[in-house]
């Protein structure tokens, strides 16, 4: 028997104190000369950047579209067989593909290309009959609510489910989130995919903060990714959907730490109750503490929740930031593993890609000091570039100086939840 | 573009001294020894391992099994009663987990660094 457990199978080493604690200082002097000496008038209200006229047609044309689509499908079709044939085992690739290259993959994927996933989502070719796969050039302004709670969805899946790497349970997960998007779009429109694919209204989010947007006409303008994201017209519950990412991603880093294995592993409460618990906890922590901390920024006639959502993109950042510090170790290992048993996704001893004799590459975790400083780095940019972009959105309509005080408290709880990342980071 | 390049020239100077610093040092082969019991450990036993070193593990077990250094993914085929050993290159830095499933426990956390 070949053991079962976890698709990670490493953890980063903590990092260093004094690393820490410099980073935390960066972060504090950072934030605080944004508030008071960068720019006084927002500078990235429109979306302008430089217009590739030729890479539009030919990125827009079949020749490009139709062997990606055709590429990333197959990808899918070997996942699906590998899930419903495969064996039971953690060698079985769907485990890497789900956990590894499409929920870690993603953020990469979106911040160096744009909105990839939104043109080959795979619900969006298997509704290809429904014209699910029609582009469109900007993304839908309507709810991300329902995306918010399968987001929420799968990260209990993902963090709290002591069964999430069988088989049959994953077979369940995947049911019903193909279930969840294509019954709401047979039942409303295609526009419910981008209202409610947790994937895709992630990947979409992220994509807002990489170099490419679209213009009005659909001309993909080469743009300042800052400028890209503090000018993004934001959906409605754009908050909500941050705030389950970046309260997820706490709460796995939460529930790893020595404090809370020691506090609950002898509880007599069941596992999947505290789990629940604290992820729903650390969620409403995290929407609650946002939203109150953008109530000083709240114009005239706005509500709170437009408030929010204006602000959430804000947010994003620090959702890709401590992403990528969290598991990009685990994309680079367990990225290639996967790509490995993905070439015999049956365990029939099949080498479709030639790749099985060699093993992953492993030169980059010979370098720790190199794996902190960039943890660290991910952090501290994400933190420097989320203050830049909720600055600018927040001296919207509001005079300078009244501007400043009142963004105070949401630089505040941004300062605090970095420093508490980087802190659970440490152990 | 040139002007941030130049900006960050030090930094970038300062990370490959860093770096070169670290990575270039051959260790002592080493050995960990462990005892596997019937019934499961209340904590896992923390051993520190240089980057690079050539580790052995050698494990007496009071039940027969498989043994499982996680990230490794090397395998050790437990007999009861008898002494069994692997040997690894401690090649990746970080922390990983040495365990069995039958008991369901980790033996040993591994701090590779």
């Amino acid at each position: 028997m070949i053991p079962l457990h976890g698709i990670a199978s490493r953890e980063d080493l903590p990092l260093p104190f004094p690393l820490i604690v410099a980073a935390a200082a960066v972060v504090l002097v950072v934030t605080f000369w944004i508030l008071l000496f960068a720019w006084r008038e927002p500078r990235y209200r429109d979306t302008t950047g430089l217009p590739m006229r030729r890479l539009t047609r030919f990125v827009d044309s079949p020749w490009f579209s139709r062997p990606l689509r055709l590429v990333v499908g197959v990808a899918w079709l070997v996942a699906a067989v590998a899930l419903a044939f495969g064996p039971d085992r953690i060698d079985n690739p769907v485990f890497g593909f789900v956990f590894v290259w499409l929920w870690v993959g993603i953020v990469p994927l979106a911040l160096l290309f744009g909105d990839v996933y939104r043109r080959t989502n795979p619900i969006r070719l298997l509704m290809r009959f429904v014209g699910a796969t029609a582009p469109a050039p900007t993304t839908s302004r309507r709810s991300r609510l329902p995306a918010a709670v399968a987001l929420l969805a799968f990260a209990w899946f993902e963090l709290v489910e002591p069964q999430a790497a069988t088989l049959p349970v994953l077979r369940g997960a995947a049911a019903a989130w193909v279930a969840w998007v294509v019954v709401g779009t047979l039942a409303t429109s295609t526009k419910w995919i981008a209202m409610a694919d947790p994937f895709e209204a992630f990947a979409s989010a992220v994509a807002k903060f990489s170099p490419w947007a679209r213009s009005r006409a659909g001309t993909l303008l080469l743009i300042n990714p800052l400028r890209n994201l503090a000018s993004w017209k934001a959906p409605r519950h754009l908050s909500i959907l941050a705030c389950v990412l970046l309260g997820s991603t706490l709460f796995d880093a939460l529930g790893a730490s020595a404090w809370w294995v020691r506090t609950f592993q002898d509880s007599p409460l069941p596992p999947r109750l505290i789990g629940t618990l604290g992820l729903v906890a650390m969620v409403a922590l995290v929407v609650g503490l946002f939203h109150l901390s953008v109530l000083p920024l709240k114009g005239p006639g706005r509500s709170l929740r437009q408030t929010a959502d204006d602000l959430a993109p804000g947010l994003v950042p620090l959702v890709v930031g401590y992403f990528l510090a969290h598991y990009a170790t685990m994309l680079y290992l367990e990225g290639q593993r996967t790509a490995i048993r993905l070439s015999d996704p049956l365990a029939l001893g099949w080498d479709w890609f030639g790749i099985a004799e060699g093993g992953p590459n492993l030169a980059l975790l010979a370098l720790p000091m190199v794996i902190a400083f960039g943890q660290v780095f991910f952090i501290v940019g994400g933190h420097v570039t989320a203050a830049l972009v909720t600055h600018d959105i927040a001296l919207r309509g509001l005079e300078p100086s009244e501007a400043v005080r009142r963004q105070v408290p949401l630089l505040v709880l941004m300062v605090v939840l970095t420093i508490v990342g980087m802190l659970l980071m440490f152990g | 573009m040139s002007r941030l390049i130049r900006a960050l020239l030090p930094l970038i100077l300062v990370l490959t001294v860093t770096v070169a610093g670290c990575s270039s040092h051959e260790n002592e082969p080493m050995t960990i020894h462990l005892d596997i019991t019937a019934a499961a450990p209340a904590e896992p036993a923390e051993e520190q391992v240089p980057l690079g070193s050539l580790v052995t593990l050698e494990v007496a077990s009071e039940v027969g099994g498989l043994l499982h250094v996680h990230g490794y993914e090397e395998k050790l085929e437990l007999t009861a009663g008898d002494i069994s050993e692997v040997t690894f290159k401690a090649s990746m830095a970080g922390v990983f987990e040495v365990e069995t499933h039958d008991p369901d426990a980790v033996w040993i956390k591994l701090v590779v660094s």
